[in-house]
């Protein structure tokens, strides 16, 4: 198969310099992409199962294992990422997710990526300590291979395919493991059907990232009533309805644990809590936001349209009542599990 | 300078030679599609256009279809209509 070869120079200030102007690069330095470390990636996938994985917009080219491998050298992953990778653009490219139109907004949205099961640990990505931050080599790469190849593949550079009119830091990269062994309740893989020992990725596409702190409630009712606050805020997305997510932190988890909800009753709290009177607009703009059932009698619009569309997992580490509230893109597109095979080098 | 060789992370379309599709003769007697991409503020521009079109060619008809939220794509039945029904077709844009 003809990759395309291209010339880029030896050295490494030339070298981001080419990368730059050739729009191959996210801003940042990339790992030349020499064929023998695309070899190395590709020893990691079955290329003899013919795998196909769809076209990805908006320039509609095939996200094949190669181009995926080669997107991947340049982040910085590692060849034993290459299972999860290839599992998440089979999710980028699900039609639940609905890549299509996400592609063509002008909103700031980026690619999440949670990781569960075995693989976390296996890859070593970050559960706990800062893991939506710096720092973490398998969180890093892994997000920023995703970007990549809707970069590179896609034709989604800014201006010129992507459209988003801010953009958002998380553009850049995100990827974190839920931290299952602190978690009380089943893991997010679990709850959507997948075995607890099978290892997944949910893919998101998120807005942002808001840190909810609660302060120092004594109840569980009081920790959820200041979590839905902290979730109660409609951006634009949120006014058209989602799947808000919310990572709870292990302190403000402790505090709930001692009355031991279940996930369920967690998120029908969120779900009947978190909401917020509506801005002073007319009766027309009104209409058209699209509010289904979330606006109650009350006047007050709710996140999400029912319980099961909040997701709640647990993230991070003690130091402090701190969870994280991440607002999604909206209705018209879903967070979407993907199996990552067990990663293994291939003879 | 010196260099080594990488692969390319793209991939590019194969170009085709596809060509405009033929420009109409005019619009007097021919079927125009409108399609409403669900955006707000859609239908004033889209409304005006249609009005200006039966002012100027008044044996023109007008097929006037709407995508059900700019968040999804226009349903598949819709796209074939409109194919198979109209001359053209007008993609309207509200923002």
């Amino acid at each position: 198969m003809d990759l395309g070869a291209l010339a880029m120079p030896e050295s490494i200030e030339d070298a981001f310099h080419w990368s730059l102007q050739n729009r191959l690069s996210d801003g940042l330095p990339i790992v030349p992409p020499i064929p023998d470390r695309i070899q190395a990636m590709l020893s990691w996938v079955d290329l003899s199962s013919g795998l196909k994985l769809g076209a990805v917009p908006p320039r509609g080219e095939q996200a094949t294992p190669e181009k995926i491998a080669i997107n991947a050298v340049m982040a910085g992953c590692l060849p034993e990422h290459m299972p999860l990778l290839v599992a998440a653009v089979e999710a980028l490219l699900d039609p639940d997710f609905n890549l299509d139109v996400l592609q063509a907004s002008t909103q700031s949205w980026s690619p999440m990526i949670i990781v569960n099961g075995p693989i976390a640990r296996q890859l070593d990505i970050n559960s706990e300590r800062n893991c939506f931050g710096q720092g973490w080599r398998a969180n890093a790469t892994i997000g920023r291979a995703i970007r990549l190849v809707l970069q590179n593949i896609g034709g989604f550079f800014p201006g010129a395919g992507d459209t988003a009119a801010l953009g958002w830091p998380g553009k850049y990269t995100f990827c974190w493991a839920e931290n299952e062994e602190r978690s009380p309740w089943e893991p997010l893989h679990v709850e959507r059907g997948f075995r607890r020992e099978e290892s997944t990725i949910t893919l998101a596409a998120v807005t942002g990232f808001h840190n909810v702190h609660v302060g120092r409630p004594q109840s569980k009712d009081e920790v959820l009533s200041l979590l839905a606050f902290g979730m109660a805020t409609l951006s634009t997305n949120l006014l058209e309805g989602g799947e808000p997510i919310l990572a709870i932190g292990p302190d403000t988890l402790s505090i709930l644990e001692r009355e031991k909800p279940s996930k369920m009753e967690v998120k029908r709290f969120l779900h009947e809590c978190a909401r917020v009177p509506l801005p002073a607009i007319s009766s027309e703009v009104a209409e058209r936001l699209e509010t289904g059932n979330r606006l109650g009698q009350d006047g007050l619009l709710g996140i999400a349209e029912k319980a099961e569309d909040v997701l709640v997992l647990v993230a991070g580490a003690t130091g402090g009542r701190h969870s994280a509230f991440l607002p999604t893109w909206g209705r018209g597109s879903r967070a979407v599990t993907k199996k990552v095979s067990a990663p293994s080098a291939q003879a | 300078m010196s260099v080594m060789v990488v692969l390319d992370p793209r991939s590019w379309p194969k170009a085709e030679g596809k060509g405009l599709t033929p420009r109409l003769d005019g619009l007097e007697g021919k079927t125009i599609g409108v399609l409403n991409n669900g955006h707000a503020n859609a239908e004033p521009p889209l409304n005006a256009m249609m009005e200006i079109i039966r002012e100027r060619f008044p044996t023109a008809q007008i097929l006037m279809r709407s995508k059900p939220s700019q968040r999804n794509r226009a349903p598949e039945e819709v796209m074939q209509e409109l194919a198979e029904k109209c001359d053209a077709v007008l993609i309207g844009v509200g923002g």
